[in-house]
């Protein structure tokens, strides 16, 4: 009972160091979830226009992307940016650009393939009328995002839910500094080892919290969604 | 306006589903493609409109390429197909591929809107009208960027004979005003009443091209003289 006084004590009384780690998830997740689905929505709409050979296997090869294991996103991220890595003159391991970049990259195939399996029918209906109008391939692109716009929206809700939650990638390449790289999921890991219960447990309840919500208004776009679309079809 | 099939087929699989087709033709007023189920009237329309490509030779209108000269034609398709969006945007869209500003849209859609009948549902969506409104929004939207020429698969095949009167008082207007109709149907009464000319295609093939008067009178093959006797 102590220690869930001593939790929820530390959650109301706007405690600096958590709010300050809570904010930097966010953050950092945020970003990385922009990042991604700036990339992920047209190239996965593309992928759900386009009609070339191989594109079945790219949209497998995506999809099998969705469950990269993050340590080795983490890794993988490490090497490229560590000092005598490729990107290593640039000195952005341990800093949060480096998590931003390991989480994009780990969201990256979640909101593609999401966004082309949501595309894909609508795309599929529109085909001909949009082939009888002339339209443009950018055109097409603009029309298929609009109309698909709740489904995406989910597809990046859950890209933002698994980036948030993730550990294994953003403690490689961002190293768990104090006040610097130091995030929810990896603050949760150190303070129980630790012993720091309240610490691990406020950050805990925190993060479940914006799952939950996460996943409330995920569902909340997917019936809305549906209940456009069947006003419309 | 000039059609010319130059050497067109289009094979699927190891079939030639259409062709060989060499014609020229000049497709004046009304020209209603008539033929059997499955002889190829679709792909044969498709093709004059550049949305299926053939696997040989090349489709041309006035000397330019099908695919070049998209935007001085309309299209109908003979089933419902719509985006899902209201009246409006649905009749707005070739106008938008066509880069036309808002004011430009705006404008032209009270005319459309006008035309079709459809003032009073212009804000709902296009999967709420019916079968007859359906058709006669598709033909405004086909109608929307002042084309010259407007392709028709078999529009009235699945309309009450009401909404067809209305559809066919729809075409007799724009025919009248200069715009040229490319038209598949079944229905010879219908044919006999609208059609200049006809391009009667069997087996894949443009087995002729004739005034309509002389095809209905006349034909010249045994298909056709069949295909007009309903047998």
């Amino acid at each position: 009972m102590n220690i869930l006084n001593a939790t929820f004590n530390l959650i109301s009384s706007g405690d600096a160091t958590l709010w300050s780690i809570v904010f930097l998830s966010l953050r950092i997740s945020l970003s990385a979830t922009l990042i991604a689905a700036f990339f992920a929505i047209p190239i996965g709409t593309s992928l759900a226009m386009g009609r070339f050979t191989g594109r079945k296997v790219i949209i497998m090869f995506s999809s099998s992307l969705m469950a990269l294991p993050p340590v080795v996103v983490g890794l993988a991220i490490y090497l490229l940016l560590s000092r005598s890595g490729p990107l290593g003159e640039y000195g952005l391991l341990f800093t949060p650009t480096a998590m931003i970049i390991a989480q994009s990259v780990l969201i990256f195939p979640i909101i593609l393939a999401l966004t082309t399996e949501s595309v894909s029918p609508l795309e599929k209906h529109y085909r001909r009328l949009l082939n009888s109008v002339d339209a443009s391939r950018w055109f097409r692109l603009k029309i298929l995002i609009m109309d698909a716009r709740f489904s995406i929206f989910t597809a990046v809700l859950a890209g933002f839910g698994r980036a948030i939650a993730e550990v294994g990638a953003v403690i490689i390449v961002g190293g768990n500094i104090a006040g610097s790289t130091r995030v929810m999921t990896t603050t949760i890991a150190l303070e129980t080892s630790k012993g720091n219960l309240e610490l691990a447990l406020a950050l805990g309840i925190i993060l479940v919290m914006l799952a939950v919500g996460v996943n409330s208004v995920m569902h909340i776009f997917k019936s809305l969604g549906q209940k456009y679309h069947r006003a419309l079809r | 306006m000039q059609l010319k099939f130059n050497s067109v087929s289009f094979c699927q699989n190891g079939d030639t589903l259409l062709g060989p087709i060499d014609f020229e033709s000049k497709i004046r007023g009304i020209t209603n493609v008539l033929g059997y189920n499955g002889a190829g009237k679709s792909l044969f329309l498709e093709m004059c409109h550049a949305m299926i490509n053939p696997t040989l030779g090349c489709v041309h209108w006035n000397g330019n390429l099908a695919e070049d000269t998209k935007y001085s034609r309309g299209f109908i398709f003979q089933h419902r197909v719509t985006l899902y969006r209201s009246v409006k945007k649905n009749i707005a869209l070739p106008m938008q591929t066509a880069g036309w500003n808002n004011k430009l849209i705006e404008d032209r859609l009270e005319e459309l809107l006008n035309m079709a009948g459809l003032q009073s549902k212009s804000e709902e969506p296009a999967s709420t009208l019916s079968g007859g409104e359906v058709q006669r929004m598709a033909l405004v939207r086909a109608l929307a960027t002042y084309p010259k020429m407007v392709i028709m698969d078999e529009p009235t095949s699945s309309l009450d004979p009401s909404a067809t009167t209305e559809f066919e008082k729809l075409i007799s207007q724009n025919a009248n005003s200069g715009i040229k109709f490319l038209w598949a149907t079944h229905n010879i009464t219908q044919a006999k009443r609208f059609a200049d000319d006809i391009i009667f295609i069997a087996d894949g093939k443009v087995s002729e091209i004739s005034e309509a008067k002389k095809f209905f009178n006349n034909p010249s093959s045994i298909k056709a003289n069949n295909y007009i006797k309903g047998l």
